[in-house]
């Protein structure tokens, strides 16, 4: 008797149990919607789609439910889909109530500059900077917009304006300072990376960079010491070895200037081409013509295209008297567009 | 018969010093290998003395080499023989003349400190031969202190070169390449006076080589000066050259003068004067004498015409016109085809001292010759004068270095491109007396074809859509640092590699 009411108990229990979980789940089910939560996994395509699962269903229920449009077009931006995610977006937009305003404008612009829409994202970065006078992703994101659309003052004012808020990041220091140079403002460029570099004393790309200028300014010894200081921090810094062999050529200290190259062919991971150019070029002046030859060669069977290798093959024939093997070289420059090539060929193949 | 032992003895003696080496400025003397009486050093000062008939009266400083170094091992204190083997070397037309410093310098040691004038002089020579300008300025100087009155016109002249020269290879022109044509064409004789076709295949030389002799005739009087002709395979390859035959070559002298543009016509120098031939097809013609109004009683060496072949310009050392020495003259071609009497070049282009290895640029604007006076840094030097509108040559320019050296460089020819030029040296490291080389200019506005990477940014132009800009976002350094670190464990892991190795 009392086994049958204890087997009748524990039965009533979980059903009981039973009925109550259920119930509990539904409920959960309905107001657990809204909070989906995008996977922070980015390479995990299932946990989008499994998000984007249950954002349509929500969707299907409250078609202008904007904090789902929101996370639909946020789903959409990181698997690529553009277009879809502006609709979402702009969806979303229409609610005025939407505490993600700043976000939804932020990742419009951002569907809109990965779409090469620099207009229109510029547009939507305006509106979040309006909203949020500080927000640097929208900053950035402009700045960038205006660089690819060329307009690189404006660009430069933004990066300034970034600096200004958030003056303790080396990297913006360091971009504003090559679009200075690119503008050919070089003193101002200087004075960036020196800023950068106040910032992090051990960003050797700053270094090779601020060498860069010095050159250009013709003041070697301080290049060549950038470039030093460079291959201090970072050993393995291609472009700074290559760099600091250019100096030593501008100084006829070609042996020299070999073992630099030579340092930057065997550290990088690729073919390092520019060193490998010039390291053909020093070889040939110090008048082993034959290694100067494997080198060009070499760069040449790995980049068939890059003109200037035939330029400075040519070159390299015509110090060895090769004249009809130079004049070929720079014949074939010549047809891959370089100007140089045509001059040469111009001027001393009859 | 024992002197015909002792006699045997010295002539292998003289063979094997023959070889021997002197390389840096301190000699290692073996001293007095063998004792000899004095009788028997009669046959060693026999040596010498046959070697000072061969140098001082037969002027074969090559065939004195051999009876002065026969004797040597044994006088090897002897001042006066370290002197005349130093002066055997800077005479010699085989042998670098460098290599005599060591032997003055140990004549100078063994003089005691006499200040004896030729010495300095000879030792300033071997110096300035060397191009060690400095030294040689000082021992030309030492020896301007005690020289004669009447030499000491040589020894300024001297100091003049050095001064000019020391200047010259201080800034050398890095856009001139001078190259050796090789041992395929160049002898250890002397092979000299370039003509080369437009084309550059077809070469024709002077040389003193001889086919069949394995020893070292004396140059100068034993072998003749013959036409050669040597094509070229590629850009660095010439063929075996071989003698041109009948007629450009006979059995007396035969040189190579000038060609002309088109290459129809050469000049030759023959029995002292200046001679023609015409090609017909693949030969040439008998070559003509050119006519009295060039050719004079004197000697005449060198000729150039010009593109359009009326105005000829001939190297003479006619004594009436002469300023001294080869002279280069001017000769019109007539009306009625027939060539002028010459006139000299006057001043501007002659010197004192001798003008050789006349040329002329494409254009007949430029004159090309060589010149052991104006500003030579030893030598014969090459100049370049220009024509003005007026037909008024320009103070002659030295080619400086490295066209020109301490030693001769003569018979410059440029081609019609301007971009390469033949001529020939008897500069250091050459393969014989006189060499010939092959100029090539580079235009000197080109610059290197070095290549760089421009400077970028670090996210300016990268469009990824993670990436923040806020700093706590993402490391961007993480790359750079990760590459620093990778570098310093690969050190580090070398400094363990060695450390342990050495304690193993």
């Amino acid at each position: 008797m009392k086994s049958t009411y204890l087997l009748i108990l524990i039965t009533i229990k979980f059903t009981v149990l039973h009925i109550g979980l259920s119930i509990t789940n539904c409920i959960a089910q309905e107001f657990d919607a809204p909070k989906i939560e995008i996977s922070q996994d980015n390479n995990s395509n299932s946990n989008k789609c499994k998000s984007l699962f249950e954002v349509n269903n929500t969707l299907q229920k409250d078609p202008l439910n904007s904090n789902a449009l929101f996370l639909r077009g946020k789903i959409k931006i990181e698997m690529g889909a553009f277009k879809g995610a502006q609709t979402d977006l702009t969806l979303a937009l229409r609610d005025y109530r939407s505490k993600n305003r700043i976000e939804i404008y932020y990742l419009r612009g951002l569907s809109y500059y990965m779409e090469n829409d620099f207009l229109n994202a510029i547009s939507d970065f305006d509106s979040v900077i309006f909203i949020q006078p500080h927000h640097i992703d929208a900053l950035w994101k402009k700045a960038q917009s205006y660089y690819f659309l060329g307009a690189n003052e404006e660009a430069i004012s933004l990066l300034d304006n970034i600096t200004r808020i958030n003056p303790d990041n080396p990297i913006t220091w360091h971009d504003l300072g090559a679009l200075y140079y690119k503008n050919e403002m070089l003193d101002k460029a200087k004075d960036c990376f020196t800023k950068s570099l106040i910032l992090n004393p051990q960003l050797s790309i700053s270094y090779n960079h601020r060498g860069i200028i010095y050159e250009n300014q013709k003041q070697y010894s301080l290049a060549f010491d950038d470039f030093t200081r460079a291959i201090q921090y970072d050993s393995t810094y291609v472009d700074a070895y290559n760099n600091r062999g250019l100096i030593y050529m501008h100084f006829e200290d070609y042996s020299q200037a070999e073992s630099d190259f030579s340092d930057a062919i065997l550290h990088s991971k690729d073919t390092a081409k520019e060193a490998l150019n010039n390291r053909a070029l020093a070889r040939c002046i110090l008048g082993n013509y034959e290694e100067s030859l494997d080198d060009i060669n070499d760069l040449i069977d790995n980049f068939p295209f890059y003109s200037q290798a035939y330029i400075t093959r040519g070159d390299i024939k015509e110090y060895m008297h090769d004249d009809s093997g130079a004049c070929s070289d720079w014949q074939k420059a010549a047809e891959l567009g370089n100007l140089i090539g045509i001059q040469y060929t111009q001027s001393a193949c009859h | 018969m024992k002197h015909f032992f002792l006699f045997i003895y010295f002539l292998f003696l003289v063979n094997f010093t023959w070889s021997q080496e002197v390389t840096n400025d301190s000699v290692t003397y073996t001293e007095n290998l063998v004792s000899l009486n004095d009788n028997d050093m009669t046959f060693v000062k026999r040596l010498i003395e046959l070697g000072d008939s061969l140098f001082f009266e037969l002027k074969q400083p090559d065939e004195a080499f051999k009876y002065y170094f026969g004797g040597y091992d044994y006088l090897v204190n002897d001042a006066e023989l370290n002197l005349k083997i130093g002066q055997c070397y800077l005479a010699s037309v085989t042998e670098e003349k460098s290599l005599a410093i060591p032997y003055f310098l140990k004549a100078l040691a063994l003089n005691h400190g006499l200040k004896d004038p030729e010495l300095y002089y000879n030792l300033g020579q071997a110096y300035h031969y060397d191009g060690q300008w400095d030294k040689a300025l000082t021992y030309y100087k030492k020896a301007k202190l005690n020289m004669k009155n009447s030499e000491m016109r040589k020894v300024n002249k001297r100091i003049e070169e050095v001064i000019y020269g020391k200047k010259a290879y201080a800034n050398p022109q890095k856009n001139i390449i001078v190259r050796n044509l090789g041992p395929q064409v160049n002898s250890k004789y002397s092979d000299f006076c370039p003509l080369i076709d437009a084309a550059e295949r077809d070469l024709y030389f002077t040389s003193r080589r001889h086919e069949f002799r394995s020893d070292n005739p004396d140059i100068r009087t034993h072998l003749y000066e013959s036409i050669y002709f040597s094509q070229r395979k590629d850009f660095k390859n010439w063929t075996t050259p071989y003698p041109s035959g009948h007629p450009l070559n006979d059995d007396g002298h035969t040189a190579t003068v000038s060609i002309s543009m088109d290459g129809s016509e050469m000049i030759l120098y023959r029995e002292g004067h200046l001679w023609i031939s015409y090609k017909e097809d693949t030969s040439w013609s008998k070559p003509k004498k050119l006519p009295n109004t060039i050719n004079s009683v004197y000697v005449e060496t060198s000729a150039c015409l010009n593109y359009s072949m009326d105005t000829l310009y001939y190297v003479s050392s006619n004594e009436d016109l002469s300023m001294g020495g080869l002279d280069i003259f001017m000769s019109v071609k007539g009306q009625d085809g027939r060539w002028k009497r010459g006139k000299t070049l006057g001043h501007v282009i002659n010197t004192e001292y001798d003008e050789e290895g006349v040329a002329l640029s494409r254009d007949g604007n430029t004159l090309y010759f060589s010149s052991r006076g104006h500003d030579s840094m030893g030598g014969y030097d090459v100049f370049k004068s220009t024509k003005d509108f007026q037909g008024n040559w320009s103070t002659p320019v030295n080619l400086g270095a490295p066209i020109n050296s301490p030693h001769d460089d003569v018979y410059f020819m440029m081609r019609a491109n301007g971009r390469h030029a033949y001529y020939s040296s008897s500069r250091k490291g050459g393969y014989g007396e006189k060499d010939i080389y092959r100029i090539t200019i580079i235009d000197h506005k080109k610059e290197f074809s070095l290549a760089k990477k421009d400077i970028d940014f670090l996210l300016l132009n990268k469009d990824s859509i993670n990436t923040r800009h806020t700093p706590s976002d993402i490391d961007h350094l993480k790359e750079v640092r990760e590459t620093a670190l990778n570098a310093t464990v690969d050190m580090l892991k070398t400094l363990f590699q060695v450390s342990t190795s050495q304690i193993e």
